[in-house]
């Protein structure tokens, strides 16, 4: 299986981190898109065949959590796999996150935590 | 309550988030070459829940360029826009990484960062932890600053 992977981070130089270190963690992937916010990324999965969103916290215009809160309502992506990648680590949001089945990579990140993170997500090898 | 001493959590977290995201090697005994870098561009990352306050990174110009070029794996140099950017991450993973270190379990919400005069950052303040780093040929500073605590006005 080959993943459509959505990369969702206001920081360009972020997105290409995690893009380039999910090409270096082995996981199979097809099609990498971006997203500087939560309303782009909305945009990338109605008009894109996605199967895993990584998502950042904190952006301007939709932030990570609105992001999350919109696709958990929306049958469509009720079960769409996400991991959130955000320095923010309170254990508090990492309820909130585990209630609504999202996973969490913490910055800065390797390669290998985060392809073991997916792996668990989504199955991929 | 801080559990950590402010001044060795400064340092310690941002020499590890410059040697884990940018891939520099840096060291806190400055050169006179890296104490002679005049600081560039700066950054601040406000901070609030448990204190309110900010962190801010300043950068020596020398430096940006190459850490950009290390975040991003690439030879060429960074736009400007490229570097700035990068200069906003690090110093927001620096602050996300700082404040569970002093703060233990504590919450925060961090804002996006500031890009400002480093002046304007520092001004008429005291920083409760403050670190000069040698990178390269030259440096970068970070500082701490808390304004308050829990629900003081």
């Amino acid at each position: 299986m080959t993943l459509n992977v959505l990369v969702v981070d206001d920081s360009s130089v972020m997105r290409e981190m995690v893009i380039k270190t999910l090409r270096l963690s082995g996981v199979p992937l097809n099609q990498i898109h971006q997203a500087a916010n939560g309303r782009e990324a909305l945009t990338e999965l109605n008009h894109q065949q996605i199967d895993l969103a990584l998502v950042d916290i904190n952006m301007p215009v939709m932030g990570g959590l609105e992001l999350i809160e919109r696709l958990r309502a929306t049958p469509k992506f009720a079960e769409l796999p996400i991991i959130v990648v955000s320095t923010e680590s309170s254990q508090g949001l990492i309820e909130i996150l585990q209630e609504k089945g999202v996973s969490f990579v913490h910055k800065p990140f390797s390669p290998e935590s985060l392809s073991q993170t997916i792996v668990s997500v989504t199955g991929a090898i | 309550m801080i559990t950590d001493n402010p001044q060795g959590a400064l340092c310690r977290t941002a020499v590890q988030i410059f040697e884990d995201l940018a891939f520099m090697l840096p060291t806190l005994e400055l050169r006179e070459q890296q104490l002679g870098a005049g600081l560039g561009a700066s950054v601040s990352i406000g901070f609030s829940g448990y204190c309110a306050g900010r962190l801010s990174l300043s950068i020596a110009d020398s430096v940006l360029p190459e850490l950009t070029a290390n975040m991003l794996g690439e030879t060429e140099i960074p736009s400007q826009l490229q570097q700035r950017d990068a200069l906003g991450e690090l110093a927001n993973v620096i602050c996300g990484n700082l404040l569970p270190r002093l703060f233990g379990a504590a919450s925060f919400r961090l804002d996006p960062p500031d890009f400002q005069a480093k002046e304007s950052f520092t001004l008429n303040q005291t920083p409760i932890a403050s670190s000069d780093i040698g990178l390269g040929n030259g440096r970068a500073q970070v500082m701490l600053f808390v304004d308050r605590y829990g629900n003081e006005q």
